[in-house]
């Protein structure tokens, strides 16, 4: 089986490391970390992703710009995004089947098997 | 010696005349016609005229104090009866025309053989006692005018506490006749119900220790020796309340005992609610302020907990990856290290439940419109009030229709609204009163669409209703009745801002038959 391609957009460091390594174990995911959210549609476009997962609230470009040049992109356009962020409430993207106008959020913190469900209910 | 004098015993017209003369006093003397056959040489000091200038005259011709007809006619008569007359008082006028005061007296005179030979009288200048008398009367008469036509309400009261003065303001003030209280120690009627000592009584008993016992607003007089002063509202004085000002000053005599209290009213009722109102509108500004403070309070609390959620939810995360990798990591064999990692993931998820806590306290979660059942809420909501229904012993009947149904509401909001609409009402109940919640589905919904359905809920009170003049104010920001109550007058527009953020419709039912008010909402469903 092929691993699915993960991309991590979050300026967190440890968080992205923690999180690579947690999927990775598990094999059946591939993933890259991006720290920058400037550098977020050029590790797209470079790494061609099955999946994003994007924080919201970065230092430098926030995660909603990031989503409009991925969107903007011919080559990230169709890629899925799914919002990792702690500006939600976890009960609000329960309630919500994950999305919140038309977006898919998952509410940090975040366990293993809700993320691995996330990706892969992403990922067709 | 001449003869005649030894033979009468008593003194000749010469002694007479001289003795006349060094007495100072008016002489006259006439004949048994009535003439005029001696009049001392005073008659020029008195009345600036010559004696000869009436030697030989009648009486009834000159009566030494011209025209005046009314004195004229009763001394004439007594002239003519022959009648002696002692001290009359009459009123005259010197030869200029200036006005003089006599006191004549009169003896008809006879010769030995007891015949009448004439009338012998003298005139007394009583001008100066006279101008002196009718000085102090009419000193009486100005004090008496200056009192009767001050403006300030004033009474005066004597050493035996009897009212001498009761001026014509002081009337109209307290609307107690002059008449009913002059001369009477019945002062206090018009102040009080039952007898009590006004300022002026307590000055003439010297008993200014009392004021404090009798009067809450008192104090020693800023203007007056031996004054008081006391001040306070009076329900009813003259047919309005009003609030007045004593002040209460002792009058001396020339000894310096009291002889008298004059006690002065003053009605300031105007200018006290006047600054009553400043007082109050200044009272109700820091309670803006206050509340002003509050809400920014709040608002900041607000941000803050949004802003420390977001900053450790994101350590929690970094935290929660870590147990999930070490879970995996650590050998099979070692439980310790397994029950470490359940511990540190146990306190994870606290905190992030606490941080939720936090969020809702600072109630910045939004708005969450769920399809709910109205009953839950209005039980949740009857459960935080039911200290104040219970103390006011308020009958809640629930009466909701079996076909209601469940609106779309925030649930914790829509509690509030409940919640201050249930207070409003238990504060306008009396004890027993009838708290009434009513639920029915409605056809006639929200929208525009006919077939669009809505749930109404209405809570009634039996409370008095609310005043015409306020019906307009009741939902404005911080218009209330209860201000001394605590009230913050917020209640009203907080609930319509929240049905307003459901797109919902608040409307007031105001005394509907022997009800209070009656509150209805519709909701969408
Ligand atoms: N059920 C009621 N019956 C009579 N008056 C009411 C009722 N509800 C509200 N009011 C009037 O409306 C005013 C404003 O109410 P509200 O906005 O809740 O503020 P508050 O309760 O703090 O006074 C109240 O002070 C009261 O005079
Ligand atoms: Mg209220």
């Amino acid at each position: 089986m092929v691993p699915k391609k993960v991309l991590l957009i979050d300026d967190e460091a440890a968080f992205t490391q923690l999180v690579k390594l947690n999927l990775e174990k598990t094999g059946k995911y591939e993933v890259r970390v991006e720290n920058q959210g400037a550098m977020g549609l050029s590790s797209a476009i470079q790494f061609k992703p099955d999946m994003i997962l994007l924080d919201i609230v970065m230092p430098d470009t926030d995660g909603s710009d990031v989503a409009m040049q991925l969107s903007e992109n011919s080559m990230t356009r169709d890629i899925p995004i799914v919002f990792l962020t702690a500006i939600v409430e976890k009960e609000e993207v329960d309630d919500n089947n994950n999305v919140i106008g038309g977006r898919k959020f998952l509410a940090k913190p975040v366990n293993l098997a809700e993320l691995m469900r996330c990706i892969d209910s992403s990922v067709k | 010696m001449d003869n005649s004098e030894k033979k009468t015993g008593c003194f000749n017209a010469c002694d007479f005349r001289r003795l006349a003369e060094i007495s100072g006093i008016l002489v006259w003397v006439t004949d048994s016609d009535g003439r005029y056959i001696y009049v001392s040489r005073e008659v020029s000091d008195i009345l600036g005229i010559e004696p000869r200038e009436i030697m030989g005259r009648s009486v009834k011709d000159f009566l030494f104090f011209g025209p005046e007809e009314k004195y004229a006619v009763s001394i004439a008569a007594k002239l003519s009866a022959r009648e002696a007359f002692s001290r009359l008082e009459i009123e005259g006028r010197r030869k200029d025309g200036s006005q003089v005061f006599l006191e004549i007296s009169a003896l008809p005179v006879s010769d030995d053989r007891g015949c009448f030979c004439g009338f012998s009288g003298i005139v007394k200048d009583i001008t100066g006692y006279k101008q002196a008398e009718n000085g102090l009367r009419s000193n009486q008469e100005f004090i008496k005018s200056i009192i009767q036509n001050s403006a300030v309400a004033t009474f005066v009261i004597t050493a035996e506490h009897k009212v001498i003065y009761w001026n014509r303001a002081c009337e109209e003030l307290t609307g107690i006749k002059a008449s009913e209280v002059l001369d009477t120690n019945m002062h206090w009627k018009a102040f009080y119900k039952s007898q009590r000592p006004c300022v002026a009584d307590i000055i003439i008993d010297g008993r200014a220790a009392d004021m404090a016992r009798l009067y809450p607003v008192q104090s020693r007089s800023e203007f007056v020796e031996g004054g008081l002063h006391s001040e306070g509202w009076y329900i009813n004085l003259g047919g309005k309340d009003r609030y007045i000002i004593f002040d209460a000053a002792p009058i001396f005599d020339a000894d310096g005992s009291v002889v008298a209290a004059i006690e002065t009213l003053q009605d300031i009722t105007e200018s006290k609610k006047a600054q009553e109102e400043l007082a109050e509108a200044y009272r109700q500004l820091k309670v803006y302020q206050a509340q002003l403070i509050q809400a920014a309070k709040m608002d900041t609390v607000g941000t803050l907990a949004s802003g420390i959620a977001h900053e450790v939810k994101n350590p929690l995360a970094v935290i929660l990856q870590g147990i999930e990798y070490l879970s995996r990591n650590i050998p099979f064999d070692n439980e310790e290290n397994r029950m470490v990692l359940g511990f540190i993931s146990e306190a994870v998820g606290r905190a992030d439940r606490i941080i939720k806590g936090l969020l809702d306290f600072s109630s910045l979660t939004e708005m969450r419109i769920e399809s709910q059942p109205l009953e839950a809420v209005i039980d949740s909501a009857l459960l935080l009030v039911k200290n104040a229904l219970d103390r006011k012993k308020v009958r809640v009947v629930k009466n909701l229709a079996p076909d209601m149904p469940p609106a779309m509401i925030d649930r914790n909001k829509f509690e509030q609204v409940l919640v201050n609409l249930f207070m409003n009402a238990v504060d306008v109940m009396s004890e027993h009163g009838e708290l009434i919640i009513r639920g029915y589905g409605s056809a006639a919904g929200l929208g525009e669409d006919a077939d669009s359905r809505a749930a109404v809920l209405e809570i009634e009170d039996n409370g008095p209703g609310i005043p015409e003049e306020n019906l307009e104010k009741i939902f404005d920001p911080f218009f209330t009745t209860k201000r001394r109550r605590g009230g913050s007058g917020l209640g009203l527009s907080i609930v319509r801002n929240i049905i307003d953020m459901h797109g919902g419709r608040i409307s007031l039912n105001n005394r509907v038959g022997s009800r209070g008010v009656i509150v209805q909402m519709v909701l969408a469903v």
